[in-house]
Parts: C-alpha cells; structure tokens; sequence
C-alpha cells in the first residue's frame, strides 16, 4: 500500500486500485483475449495474465485513456506470446466445434456471435476494437501495430464476411 | 447484420466472475510476497551458503584422506599423554615409550593405517587414523587421543615392518620380561584374517627374541 501511495505521488494521474482497475476493465480484456484466441480457456489464461502484468509493473498512466491503451496493447502482446511458446506451436484443434455461446445471448445474438467467432482472428479483434471498443483506426493501427490501411482494410473483410450493412459504417 | 446488435452481441460476453475476484486477490498474495521477500532472500541466501561451507569441508575431507602423504606431519594426541609421560608434542612422535606407561590400554590392528584403541576402565573405543607414518604420523583423531604415539613407524604403507618398527612392536609383546599373551593372541587373530601379513608375527616374534 505504501508503494502504491508514493507511486501516486510520482504520477500526474491518480492511482486506482487494482480491484477498481479489473472491475472497470475486466470485460474489455476478455473480449479482446477471446477475440484473439478464439477459445474461452485460453482467453481467461490471458485475461490472468494481463493483470498480473499490470500489478507487477504497476505503471503510472497521465490519464484514463492511457491505461486503456496499455492494457489493450499487453493483451494483443500476451496473445503474441502466447503462440510463440514453441510447446504450444505444435497444438492444433482436434475438430471445428463451434464455440459455444454465453447464456445470456437470445437465439439471435448466439447465431451473430457464433458467425463473429468464425471470423479469423485478426479480423474478429478489429471487430471488437471498432465496433464495441469504439476506438478510431488510428488507435486500432496503433494497438495492433499495423498500418491505418491495415486496419481499413480488415474491417472491410470483416464487414463483408458479418454481411453488415454499408449504411452504419462509421469510419472515421 | 445491424451494427448495434452486433455491439450488443459483443456486450454480452463477459469473463466468469469466480475468474475476476481470484484476480482481483492475487493483489493481497503479492503484497504478502513483496512484504516477506526480504526475509525470504535472506535465509535462502544463509541455506546457499551453508551448503557452501558443507560442501567445501566435504572436498578438503576428501583430498586429506586420500592424499595425506603430501600434508605435513603432525601429530595431535592429547595434553593427557604428554602430561603423563612428561614427553613434549614433538617428541612423542616417536615414543613408544609412552604408551608403555598406560597400563590399562589395550591396542589392536584394525586396518593396515588404522589403531582402535580400547580403554579397558572406561569402555571407550578411540580411532587413530595414521597416515604417513614415515615422518613420524600424522593422526587425526576422536575422543580421547592418549596412545597417539603407540605404534610409530609400525603400520607402515609397506606390508613388510622397518626395522625400527619391528623392534617397536617386539617391545610391546613382550616387555617387562613377560609375553603380553593378549595382544599376542590379537595379533595371531590378526595373521589367521589376513589383515597382517603372514611374515609379520613372525619378525616380531624374532626380534623379541
């Protein structure tokens, strides 16, 4: 506790707790981890590890947004990470069973969902940081580390393969 | 496909709550571990260097015995000996005499650099481990160390005795006029095992003659 009063001190932002930090963000790191994954298991392995990267490095942020952005930006390299591990870049799926839905989705929601988890991954999180996120493709490119014409270019995949209608695409 | 049912959909998914409370309480572990990590280097530091300290007596054990003709030759019997014999720590080295004097000891050969010495009052055994005898000895010893200068030159590393050792052990058998017929009948025992070899009473017996 001491160390995180003189860590505030230190910061132009205040410090939040760790447990106000999960509760405020818990949702979009999950999102984003089984958006990059595609399986719940490996999603809460990653949604573990981004925070205790966070209380372990307990960086100081200038602002709200900026701790956004770092916990999508560890979330994106933990999945990296993930796959790098060379015991686990010898896994593959024993069948294509689809990933089964939450229960709190209607028969409507589990069909989009189910055709959002058939999307490859570097489509589904573009997905995700666009549409619910509701970052810019400036911030996307910038998280995902890939160009601005990256980001519009997979959006567009996406759209075209989710079949979402051209007339609410909002692509600033 | 709607843009907002979509968002909707994507809304939905949340992380299981039992996940984000264990989470949230890896704080509380960590802060216990930060608190004691202190202590926790220190007695892991003090177990690695114990280890250290118990490794390095175990090699310089290990090179004593096995190369203890290149140590130098000391011998450490006890104050009680010189005491008694009025000898000096040098000079029991060699003197067999001072043995002589303790009347209720009782010395057999063990192994060819190794006496067991029995007190017969006290019952206690007491390891004398001689290893160069040919510049005096050099014994390493436990419990009480009285009759380190016993035997010198008599246990050599050579299975036939010196001269001097010879003699030595002639005046041990057989001193004030008379046969030790127990340390005669150890040594016999001795012969019939092998762990002497078979010339060795022989000479002795000779000299003594």
């Amino acid at each position: 506790m001491e160390e995180q009063t003189q860590r505030a001190g230190e910061c132009d932002f205040p410090n939040r707790t760790v447990e106000e930090v999960v509760d405020c963000y818990a949702d979009m790191v999950y999102r984003i981890a089984l958006s990059k994954m595609g399986n719940r298991p490996d999603a809460e392995d990653i949604f573990q590890e981004v925070f205790l990267k966070y209380m372990q490095k307990d960086p100081c942020f200038e602002s709200e947004e900026h701790r956004k952005a770092w916990l999508i930006r560890v979330t994106v390299n933990c999945c990296k990470l993930f796959w790098m591990n060379p015991f686990r870049r010898h896994f593959a799926p024993l069948e294509e069973a689809p990933e089964e839905a939450f229960c709190e989705m209607d028969q409507e929601e589990q069909g989009i969902y189910q055709e959002v988890m058939r999307l490859p991954s570097n489509l589904r999180v573009v997905i995700e940081l666009f549409y619910y996120e509701e970052l810019s493709v400036k911030e996307i490119a910038k998280s995902l580390s890939i160009s601005e014409a990256n980001v519009k270019m997979r959006l567009s995949r996406a759209r075209q393969k989710l079949k979402l209608n051209s007339d609410q695409w909002h692509m600033d | 496909m709607d843009t907002d049912k979509l968002r909707n959909t994507l809304g939905k998914i949340h992380p299981d709550r039992a996940l984000v409370e264990r989470v949230k309480s890896y704080q509380a572990q960590r802060a216990f571990f930060a608190m004691n990590r202190r202590k926790l280097y220190r007695i892991a530091y003090g177990m690695a260097l114990v280890f250290v300290v118990i490794l390095a007596a175990g090699i310089y054990r290990g090179y004593m015995e096995k190369e203890p003709g290149e140590e130098p030759s000391v011998i450490r019997a006890g104050d009680e000996t010189r005491e008694q014999t009025g000898a000096s720590r040098v000079e029991s080295q060699n003197a067999l005499t001072a043995a002589c004097f303790l009347e209720d000891q009782e010395a057999y050969v063990y192994e060819n650099q190794r006496i067991i010495l029995l007190d017969e009052c006290t019952s206690e055994k007491v390891e004398i481990i001689i290893t160069n005898p040919e510049e005096g000895m050099v014994c390493y010893t436990s419990g009480r160390a009285d009759l380190a200068a016993l035997f010198p030159g008599l246990f050599q590393n050579e299975p036939v005795l010196s001269e001097e050792g010879q003699r030595q052990a002639a005046v041990l058998v057989y001193r004030n006029g008379a046969w030790d017929e127990k340390l005669l009948g150890i040594l016999e025992g001795d012969q019939a095992e092998g762990v002497i070899p078979e010339e060795y009473l022989e000479k002795i017996l000779e000299f003594a003659r």
